[in-house]
């Protein structure tokens, strides 16, 4: 019976914590979102909800594929160390998809601060320009 | 600035080349490439200050700052929205003297590696096209 209570054990927190880091990327991303898209906040939620459902697609993905196990359990403490076993992995690559995230937010708002950045160097020479529209 | 007027070396298959490539890239700031020398340059800028070397790559914003040879380069860049990132990379303190000696000796050698790379240069199309006979549209 310890199997199929490690089983449910691990699909609650793994589903929990999964639910978790979305929901806060979810809320925090947007701000970012926001600034890179110039204040645009349909197109930043609309990258937003892309994004959210990208990660718990895979996420969800990985928790369940790696549920299954070929180990016997005979008592509790084993029970218990195959769960933090397979928690840890998947708090692992919640985290690694979490870093990914933000790398992603952080390399929008830095595209779109590129429009506004001056440029590299002050002119060689300065020329009256009446001759251009 | 919203217009970057690009002047260059007409008689260079290289420069000719880079021409149609910038023209073609999505860009933050308008690039006007101008053949250096022509009609066109002398009626848009005819106070253009001599950097010196002659058909070194000369690049002219709309506010009237003028950017010569490793600068004018990294300001193409700068104006294109893909390579805005690499202008900045190149013109820091660090990586600015490497980019000016890559530019000085592309810039030196232009006619021999547009030779080389079988280029051709903007005038000797124009030379070529002209001698090219154009059908009669019949209506």
């Amino acid at each position: 019976m310890y199997i199929v209570w490690s089983y449910f054990a691990y699909l609650a927190i793994s589903l929990g914590v999964t639910i978790w880091v979305a929901r806060t990327l979810h809320k925090n991303g947007r701000i970012f979102l926001v600034d890179a898209f110039h204040g645009n906040t349909d197109l930043a939620d609309s990258v937003n909800h892309l994004l959210v459902v990208g990660f718990y697609l895979i996420n969800v993905g990985y928790v369940t594929l790696a549920l299954r196990t070929t180990a016997t359990l005979a008592n509790l403490r084993e029970s218990i160390e195959l769960l933090s076993d397979k928690v840890g992995l998947v708090l692992l690559i919640l985290g690694l998809m979490h870093f990914f995230n933000l790398f992603l937010f952080s390399r929008m708002r830095k595209r779109g601060q590129a429009a506004f950045e001056p440029p590299p160097f002050p002119p060689d020479a300065v020329l009256n320009m009446p001759g251009t529209k | 600035m919203k217009r970057l007027y690009v002047l260059y070396d007409p008689n260079c298959g290289l420069c000719t080349r880079i021409r149609f490539w910038l023209v073609r890239q999505p860009a933050f700031i308008a690039i006007h490439p101008i053949p250096l020398g022509s009609p066109q340059a002398a009626r848009l800028f005819p106070a253009l200050p001599q950097s010196g070397k002659s058909g070194e790559l000369v690049v002219i914003g709309d506010n009237g700052g003028v950017y010569f040879g490793d600068h004018a380069w990294i300001m193409c860049l700068y104006a294109l929205r893909e390579y805005r990132a690499t202008a900045k990379r190149l013109s820091s303190p660090k990586l600015q003297p490497l980019a000016r000696e890559a530019f000085t000796f592309i810039s030196r050698y232009r006619h021999s590696i547009s030779r080389w790379l079988g280029m051709m240069p903007e005038s000797e199309m124009l030379i070529l096209l002209k001698g090219v006979i154009t059908p009669w549209c019949v209506s």
